[in-house]
């Protein structure tokens, strides 16, 4: 058993290499923040939340948030990786003994680490205006969303490596994020939708996400939105990290 | 086809380090394919530098990468440090280094953290991958600038760096892919310096350049390789002896392409090729034949500038080999497209 040990060296050399880029730091730490100060005054406007009652517009908005960084930071892993290939280091790793495993795994936890820390300062600053959280159920929201990273980082990671080309990359992750977005309910709440979309919706696993983290953050625990929502993210990780390692070892790229 | 690779791998000699047999990979390029490399026969004794050279594209870089077990051989197959590259990937890489053409660092990590982390994916407590790139730094004479990020290190100090990454491990065969491209002429003296030391240290090195100077003050063996297949293969003394006669280099001025033409078309010339803009035609005895050139030339209306009489040197054999010299561009354009 060595990968726990390779794992430690990609994860740190992966935190290492964001951590020396000033505007990486600065940015990550400022996203939440900007989110919640931009949107935050237009939803408190709104007058009636569009979904159920007792929520409020901001209460519905903010645990998707979580669901929204998650796809940028994570999803937008690949230009990282892309960075690494360009510079030979991918393929100086690959022809060491390194696990496959780790390679994969280390960039993931380091995007696990932003979102996992990103998410409690939105959260918190969240709370101080004006946000109703139940802090058990948004530890479980926390974790949820880290693991939803993982599979997010997995994904992005590997379809960059087989495009092997920031262009490309770059226009299929533009070009993805307003459908994945919009279907996932976290800019408009899917119960706006007609029928149609609603059902479209569904085969994003994002959308699972989306619907749990609100669920749990208002502290609404043992529901099945909540339990769909976690084992939709379980598997949808388990499956991006089965791809990701494969298409890890036998990549020629 | 199974048979006569088992028959080619019998033939191969007990001890070789690097050994492969009817190596050939392809590559999708469009609707076509490519053959990049095509039934390479390899085996390289233990503890020498072996020297892979050829024009751009023509098939080394896909070599090197099929023998580090970083691409999947189309046909063929392959063994390095005596474990079969696609069986036992993980035991090649282990007795392996491996230096690519276009460096292999992170600009943001110093030299000291690249060393320390490659030496750890080897296994091994981090006091010991302390302890060897201490001993790589001082080596590799990388002291004063181990602590900085590689970033704003020069090419030369890069350069060195990616061979010392290649080394972090002890290997046993160490591959170069074009190890001295691109260098300052210090660098590059400075890097042939390192390679000997190496082999003094009995590392067996598979070396890829398309520098016949290179590959003729290091190489003890030199496999000449040109689209995709070995044309020529031992040590550069029996390659140059290989070819009887003697080369006579022509300064043509205004005019190298007729009087190409028109050499050409002597009985006496065995071959001829452009080089460097001069003529090199290769004849059977040089000090007779090149009065035959002089009085040839006059007719044709293009006395010559200048005119030497040489020994072949490997560019020769190239040319005769292929047909086309080493050091002409456009050879090596014509044949670059393949390059991976």
């Amino acid at each position: 058993m060595r990968w726990p040990s390779d794992l430690w060296l990609t994860y740190r050399r992966a935190m290492i290499e964001r951590v020396r880029v000033p505007a990486w730091v600065v940015v990550s730490l400022a996203q939440p923040l900007l989110y919640l100060f931009l949107f935050g005054p237009l939803l408190k406007n709104l007058r009636s939340a569009p979904a159920s009652s007792g929520t409020s517009a901001y209460d519905l908005f903010v645990p998707g948030l979580l669901v929204l960084m998650a796809y940028f930071v994570a999803g937008g892993a690949g230009f990282g990786l892309l960075e690494e290939l360009t510079a030979g280091v991918i393929e100086r790793l690959r022809v060491t003994p390194l696990s496959r495993t780790a390679l994969v795994l280390g960039p993931a936890g380091r995007d696990m680490t932003a979102i996992g820390v990103q998410s409690v300062i939105l959260l918190a600053i969240g709370e101080l205006t004006g946000l109703h959280v139940d802090w058990g159920g948004a530890l479980i929201a926390v974790v949820m969303v880290c693991v939803l990273a993982l599979a997010l980082s997995c994904l992005s990671n590997t379809v960059a490596l087989s495009m092997a080309s920031a262009n490309g990359f770059a226009a299929l992750f533009n070009g993805l994020s307003i459908p994945v977005l919009l279907l996932s309910g976290v800019l408009l709440p899917l119960s706006l939708a007609p029928a149609w979309l609603n059902d479209l919706s569904y085969v994003n696993p994002l959308r699972y996400a989306v619907d749990a983290a609100r669920s749990l953050v208002a502290g609404n625990i043992q529901t099945f939105d909540v339990a769909r929502g976690l084992a939709v993210t379980a598997g949808f990780a388990v499956f991006a990290v089965a791809l990701s390692v494969q298409h890890f070892r036998h990549a020629e790229a | 086809m199974y048979l006569w690779i088992i028959l080619l791998a019998m033939q191969i000699t007990r001890d070789a380090v690097v050994e492969a047999a009817g190596l050939r990979r392809v590559f999708r390029a469009g609707h076509g394919e490519l053959v990049a490399v095509d039934s390479v026969d390899l085996a390289i004794p233990a503890g020498i530098v072996f020297g892979f050279l050829g024009p751009n594209g023509a098939g080394k870089s896909t070599t090197i990468r099929m023998l580090v077990t970083l691409l999947a051989l189309s046909e063929g197959r392959a063994a390095v440090a005596g474990f079969d590259v696609e069986k036992d990937p993980a035991e090649v890489r282990r007795r392996i280094g491996y230096v690519a053409q276009g460096g292999s660092t992170s600009a943001v990590e110093t030299g000291r953290e690249e060393l320390v982390m490659q030496a750890r994916t080897f296994g091994g407590s981090r006091h010991d991958a302390e302890r060897r790139a201490d001993e790589l730094i001082t080596r590799f004479q990388l002291a004063e600038v181990a602590d900085r990020r590689t970033g704003g290190w020069s090419g030369g100090q890069c350069r060195r760096l990616d061979i010392a990454l290649g080394l972090v491990h002890r290997p046993s065969v160490l591959f170069l892919d074009e190890p001295t491209t691109g260098l300052d002429p210090q660098s590059r003296a400075n890097l042939w310096e390192q390679i000997g030391r190496l082999r003094d240290e009995e590392v067996t090195i598979f070396l890829t350049t398309h520098y016949l100077e290179e590959a003729d003050a290091l190489a003890e063996r030199i496999a000449i390789i040109d689209h995709g297949r070995i044309v020529a293969e031992g040590t550069p003394g029996d390659l140059k002896q290989e070819i009887s006669g003697d080369v006579i280099e022509i300064g043509a001025g205004s005019g190298p392409g007729r009087t190409l033409a028109v050499l050409r078309a002597q009985p006496f010339v065995r071959s001829a090729a452009l080089a460097d803009g001069a003529v090199r035609i290769h004849v059977d005895d040089g000090p007779s034949d090149s009065v035959s050139v002089l009085r040839v030339l006059d007719r044709a209306g293009l006395p010559p500038s200048s005119l030497t009489v040489q020994r072949p040197s490997l560019d020769d054999v190239f040319l005769t080999k292929t047909g086309r010299s080493l050091r002409e561009g456009s050879g090596a354009l014509l044949a670059g497209q393949g390059a991976r």
